[in-house]
């Protein structure tokens, strides 16, 4: 980021630091003060539990009779609440983005691609759940240059085919960055 | 009454009246260019006072037996005009911009500019911005000199801005006499800060804080205050 | 008619005369001329610095001439005053070529300038005064007026 000459808007010429007058009438001095405040870039996205280190899990359990029924199955730990997420940057414009581990979720046998994995965003228009592996999206900042926002995104299992019994994991990573 | 008697009445009368145009006499008034005068230093000292203070000389019986009253070998000489405009500055650290945590601010003054140049004292500590002036004048209806201040409304990075009541100061005293300049805020308007009194020195110390309760876009912001002596 | 104007006279004479009792009369200095009508002004110093906080300064010539015809072979004693102010905090100095001493005043006082026989008709001097003024307690415009007594010496 490139710093910003002293560029006041002020035309009146500057007090130095002293002055010194004298006369038989009314009288005034001057003396000016330069103020400077340097705020660098930051970027502070959250998925989920805050803190360093925090991985939610989302968990989809499918019931037996269900199996590959093509009735999707939503988050079924955690009281199926919600990952809570929240993006505060000073930077601008900021692309979203998601990529998964691997080639998708995977019992050590076999995959299931990451493609069976969607999410819904409580604000869609302003903070959408990024596709996973798909092109970044932009979230456009307000004229401030600063980017202050929350939502909560829920995430389902497609279950549309049946698949070998197991347990399929996989990390996605979101990743917040300038364009 | 008899002539005698009015005569010798005369001459009492003459020598006990006063005569009115016996004695001389001569107005004062108060003229030339240098009847007043302001001084007002914020920050650094002007290049012409950085080696002396304005009263070398005038210490002591024997300062003041040269100097007032012979007026000799008295270095301190008069305030001069100029000097660059001293810079007060702040870097927020990036996890804490927006989190109202306040951000001490720092002047680049050092050595004799946090000095006073009245009598030399060190007054002022480093990251401090010394301000000081007096003001001469015969006092009567003028009681002596306003001290004001206004800033720009905003500090300014392009179209970004922070309102400079982000900003605010404490006045302290080095030196441990009463604080004669109010601490404050600004807000953009004139502001006033200070009296100082006929043929008196006034000076403190300024201590600046930046609020940190915005959420800026990143950048370099700017803005300038204009300190004003005023003797009506 | 003689024996009511003896007292009278007696008065006369104590009250009217020059005595040899020392009482002051003022002297008749209306020949006196004072170089300019105002005296200027400046501070002492232009800023307040210890010791010359208040102290406005300026200087006038004055020549001096002193009618003391009346006198004529007689001490006597000439103080000079300075009235005092309406508020006006001041110290006059002056220098003079001999025939006055040397002195200085604040206002109210009266201060010895000759002391000795009178061998003329009149005392003349000039006589360089350097005014002192606390600034803070002058206003734009004061008075300063000076006047001479005569007191004839004890024999």
């Amino acid at each position: 980021m490139g710093v910003a000459a002293l560029g006041l808007t002020a035309m009146a010429p500057a007090f130095a630091e002293s002055d010194f007058q004298t006369g038989n009438g009314a009288l005034t001095a001057n003396a000016d003060l330069d103020f400077r405040v340097v705020i660098p870039q930051f970027i502070s996205f959250r998925v989920g539990t805050a803190g360093a280190g925090n991985v939610d899990l989302v968990e989809f359990s499918v019931n037996a009779a269900d199996v590959g029924n093509g009735v999707a199955v939503g988050r079924t730990n955690a009281g199926g609440a919600a990952i809570p997420v929240a993006l505060l940057s000073n930077v601008g414009n900021v692309n979203l983005s998601a990529t998964g581990s691997g080639a998708g979720l995977t019992d050590g046998v076999n995959t299931l691609p990451w493609s069976v994995i969607s999410g819904t965003s409580s604000d869609a228009a302003n903070f959408p759940v990024p596709g996973i592996g798909a092109a970044a999206t932009t979230l456009i900042a307000a004229g401030s240059g600063v980017i202050n926002r929350t939502a909560d995104w829920s995430f389902q299992y497609s279950n549309a085919s049946v698949v070998g019994a197991g347990t399929y994991e996989g990390t996605v990573t979101y990743t917040a960055a300038t364009p | 009454m008899s002539r005698l008697a009015a005569t010798i009445l005369i001459l009492m009368l003459a020598a006990g009246l006063p005569s009115e145009a016996l004695g001389y006499q001569f107005e004062l008034i108060v003229g030339g260019n240098d009847s007043r005068a302001i001084h007002l230093r914020v920050g650094d000292r002007a290049p012409g006072d950085m080696t002396t203070n304005y009263t070398d000389g005038y210490e002591g019986l024997d300062g003041f037996i040269f100097c007032v009253l012979l007026r000799i070998n008295c270095a301190g000489g008069s305030p001069s005009t100029g000097g660059a405009v001293t810079l007060v500055s702040a870097n927020v650290p990036a996890n804490q911009v927006g989190t109202g945590a306040p951000i001490a601010m720092s002047s680049n003054s050092t050595g004799a500019h946090l000095d006073s140049s009245h009598d030399g004292v060190s007054r002022c500590s480093a990251g401090d911005v010394y301000i000081g002036g007096f003001t001469r004048n015969l006092g009567g209806s003028v009681a002596g000199a306003s001290l004001s201040v206004q800033a720009q409304p905003y500090l300014q990075n392009g179209a970004h801005t922070i309102p400079i009541s982000e900003i605010s100061w404490i006045a302290i005293n080095g030196g441990g006499e009463p604080v004669s300049i109010a601490s404050g805020t600004f807000n953009g308007s004139l502001q006033q800060i200070g009296f100082i009194p006929a043929n008196t020195w006034v000076e403190a110390c300024m201590r600046f804080t930046y609020a940190n309760t915005q959420v800026p876009a990143a950048g370099t912001y700017t803005a300038r205050a204009t300190y004003t002596l005023a003797l009506p | 008619m003689t024996t009511r104007l003896l007292p009278l006279l007696a008065l006369c004479l104590f009250l009217a005369c020059p005595s040899a009792m020392a009482q002051a009369v003022r002297l008749d200095d209306s020949g006196t001329q004072v170089l300019g009508s105002s005296l200027k002004l400046e501070w002492a110093d232009s800023i307040p610095r210890p010791g010359t906080a208040q102290i406005m300064t300026g200087g006038i010539t004055v020549h001096v001439r002193l009618d003391v015809r009346a006198w004529k072979g007689r001490n006597v004693r000439i103080y000079k005053q300075l009235e005092p102010t309406a508020g006006a905090r001041v110290l006059v100095q002056w220098r003079g070529q001999g025939t006055l001493a040397d002195g200085q005043l604040r206002e109210g006082q009266r201060t010895l300038v000759y002391a000795g026989p009178i061998m003329t008709d009149e005392l003349q001097d000039v006589l360089q005064l350097t005014v002192l003024a606390d600034g803070s307690r002058l206003s734009s415009r004061e008075t300063l007026r000076f006047r001479f007594e005569l007191e004839e010496a004890m024999p």
